[in-house]
């Protein structure tokens, strides 16, 4: 809790209730999973790296505000239903395209830089690319495992400062030195929820 | 689920209708400025309420989870824009303790000359003389100290390396720490509460001497009587940020304290009007710009503190460099290319260094508060400031490559890789269109800004709203102009001076 001095704790402890996540409908999905197969590294098609993104973007979505989550929707469907008009798609949306029509006509649409969808689609492909890189397996691929380093770290820290940590978090607390400030009893803390 | 809360902290869970209160002074954000004056003002005795829209996160609820960082620390994500040529990314904390929780924790005085500049604009009492007690007060209160060696990393090293063979000032950063253990997550909370961010001092501090918090309460307006603020009325959001109930505080003073953004857009809203029309206007944000940096070997960035120096070799200039380890996720998102040719890039993350420019700048934006939108921001970059975005860029691609870097990626929209300084010299010679500039920033200022002068300025040299009994300002919107450096120890410092003004003061208002 805060208002007392703690000790560090590994950062795998509980946690605070999470933003829900804002789930899209299965067509919005399909869509969403042909663009990271579009834009992520190959390994996106391997095991449950997929699931772990598009649950990651729903929960991106739920702490976007209402506008960017209608808006974000509506760049999805106004980029697949354009491919109709790409004269390589001949006709068929982008979640039908093969890949390397797929892509090309990705590339197109970020090129034509007077296009209304050009900035939409880069930002897009951002959030995607974002929610990829944070799936735990693609993390670990890249050798990113921050939380033991954390771990050591804060032993490290603990049996070297211990005491002067304490000491100085109980300061930042206590009474001001240029002060006569009486530091009024602490309140019992009241049970989690 | 979290083992406990603080005593005197409500959050939305806990509320199941309507609540009313009554206090003293209602502080509307719990980040620098809105926890600072909470505490002092608690410290004096003063019946403190509290309003944060973020949610309450402890430390122990921090982890490297960029994702969930985001969606539980920032507000919307992150992924603020203000828009215009180029639009600049910006982001701003929304938890209690606000931006402080997500900071990178550097600690600098604001510099004299923009303090004898502020006077020099109209603002009283802010000479370094009559700063220094604020400053050293706030100092001691969050721990202000250089980082212990052994948490500085390879890729600090290879930063100072770099500016040593440029032979380039380069500073170790003053930080809020205490021992900070250099987990490098600091943007993230920090997992050991060595930054010694609001959540963990003056929070705690104020809560410990009375005060109250709400916490997931967004507040719609102040409201007031003829020209003196009656207090405020908020909501309780639900998870999905559904309306809830409603907390009305009456109070005769009302700080604001939402930042550079928010502050305006409360006051816009609640129908204040400053006569110098500079309300919302003013806007200055450090633009920000980064270049990726791959080296030979293994940097591992991610081992070792968030920043544990600055280069300082062109202040003169309004230009400030650093390196800034960022997670994969947020490297990868900023990268042009994507596919195989994205997985191959990033298959060299830990031989990566972000290193970037901060420019003080001399254009401003504004923030409009738009019904149903809520507040919009607008900034275009000046040819001036472009032109020093650019050769910030140049001097941060110098340096990397003078640290040893092979390859540099340039935060320009088309831009080449560049592999050597000769071939950075001719990207850099040739124009740089604004609308290819990719910009972020994290510093928000100026939008109720500081004067005695009512028409210039929107609040008084303590943040009294000029024209309005009982309503302050007390962030970062005070600010007359930019500082060029971190802004938060200047937030800090004000917060606490004008908090023993309005103590000063108390009489007047019945507090």
């Amino acid at each position: 809790m805060i208002g007392e001095p703690t000790l560090p704790t590994p950062p795998s402890l509980p946690t605070a209730p999470e933003v829900p996540a804002w789930r899209l409908r299965s067509s919005l999905r399909r869509i969403v999973v042909r663009l990271a197969e579009v834009v992520c590294p190959p390994q996106v098609r391997a095991g449950d790296v997929m699931g772990g993104l598009l649950t990651e973007f729903e929960s991106l979505l739920g702490s976007l505000p209402a506008g960017l989550r209608w808006l974000i929707p509506s760049g999805l469907v106004a980029f697949d239903q354009g491919a109709r008009l790409y004269p390589r798609a001949r006709g068929r949306r982008f979640v039908r395209l093969p890949d390397a029509d797929a892509d090309s006509y990705f590339r197109a649409v970020l090129a034509w830089r007077h296009g209304v969808l050009a900035i939409p689609l880069q930002r897009i492909k951002g959030l995607v690319v974002m929610c990829y890189f944070e799936v735990p397996a693609v993390k670990e691929q890249l050798g990113y495992r921050p939380d033991p380093y954390i771990a050591e770290v804060s032993l490290r820290r603990l049996s070297s400062y211990g005491a002067q940590i304490r000491a100085g978090e109980a300061a930042a607390l206590g009474p001001d030195p240029a002060s006569s400030d009486p530091v009024a009893p602490a309140r019992p803390p009241k049970e989690g929820s | 689920m979290i083992a406990g809360v603080p005593a005197g902290l409500t959050r939305q869970s806990e509320v199941a209708a309507d609540l009313a209160v009554e206090c003293s002074v209602v502080v509307v954000g719990s980040g620098a400025g809105g926890a600072t004056m909470a505490a002092e003002l608690a410290d004096a005795g003063v019946d403190v309420v509290v309003i944060e829209e973020g949610g309450y996160h402890p430390t122990e609820s921090f982890t490297a989870e960029t994702g969930r960082a985001l969606r539980n620390l920032y507000r919307d994500a992150g992924a603020g824009v203000a828009l215009g040529r180029p639009p600049v990314v910006f982001a701003e904390g929304r938890c209690v303790g606000g931006s402080t929780v997500v900071n990178g924790g550097m600690s600098w005085r604001t510099p004299a000359r923009v303090l004898q500049r502020w006077t020099d604009e109209g603002v009283a009492a802010v000479g370094e003389g009559a700063m220094e007690p604020y400053f050293a007060k706030v100092e001691s209160r969050i721990s202000v100290a250089l980082q212990d060696p052994e948490t500085i990393g390879k890729d600090m090293r290879l930063l100072k390396a770099g500016a040593d063979a440029k032979g380039w000032k380069i500073i170790p950063n003053l930080r809020n720490q205490l021992h900070c253990a250099g987990s490098n997550n600091c943007t993230n909370g920090c997992p050991t509460g060595a930054k010694r961010s609001m959540l963990v001092t003056s929070i705690p501090r104020a809560l410990r001497r009375g005060a109250r918090l709400f916490a997931d309460c967004r507040v719609e307006r102040v409201t007031g009587s003829g020209n003196t603020v009656t207090g405020i009325e908020g909501r309780f959001l639900r998870p999905g940020r559904h309306r809830g109930p409603r907390l009305t505080v009456r109070a005769p003073v009302v700080v604001a304290a939402g930042g550079a953004v928010q502050t305006p857009a409360l006051l816009a809203r609640s129908g204040f009007r400053s006569s110098s029309g500079q309300l919302g206007r003013n806007l200055s944000l450090h633009p920000n710009a980064k270049v990726i940096a791959l080296f030979d070997e293994d940097v591992t960035g991610w081992k070792g503190v968030h920043q544990a120096y600055q280069v300082r070799e062109f202040d003169a200039d309004g230009i400030l460099l650093t390196a800034v380890n960022l997670p994969p996720s947020l490297i990868a998102m900023t990268l042009p290319s994507h596919g195989p040719e994205l997985g191959e890039l990033m298959a060299h993350y830990n031989r990566m260094i972000t290193a970037g420019c901060l420019v003080e700048d001399t254009c401003t934006g504004r923030v409009r508060n738009l019904p149903g939108f809520g507040p919009q921001v607008t900034y275009q970059l000046s040819d001036f400031d472009a032109e020093r975005v650019v050769r910030g860029v140049a001097y941060s691609a110098e340096l990397m490559f003078a640290a040893g870097a092979r390859r540099v990626l340039l935060p320009f929209d088309g831009a080449p890789e560049v592999r050597d300084p000769a071939a950075l010299a001719d990207v850099i010679s040739r124009p740089v269109a604004k609308r290819s500039m990719e910009l972020f920033t994290v510093h928000l200022m100026g939008t109720a800004r500081m004067s005695e002068d009512a028409r210039r300025g929107v609040a008084d040299s303590f943040g009294a709203f000029h024209g309005v009994t009982g309503l302050y300002v007390c962030d970062a919107s005070l600010f007359p102009t930019p500082i060029g450096v971190n802004p938060m120890e200047t937030i800090l410092a004000l917060a606490a001076r004008n908090a023993q003004r309005l103590i000063e003061q108390r009489a007047r208002y019945g507090i």
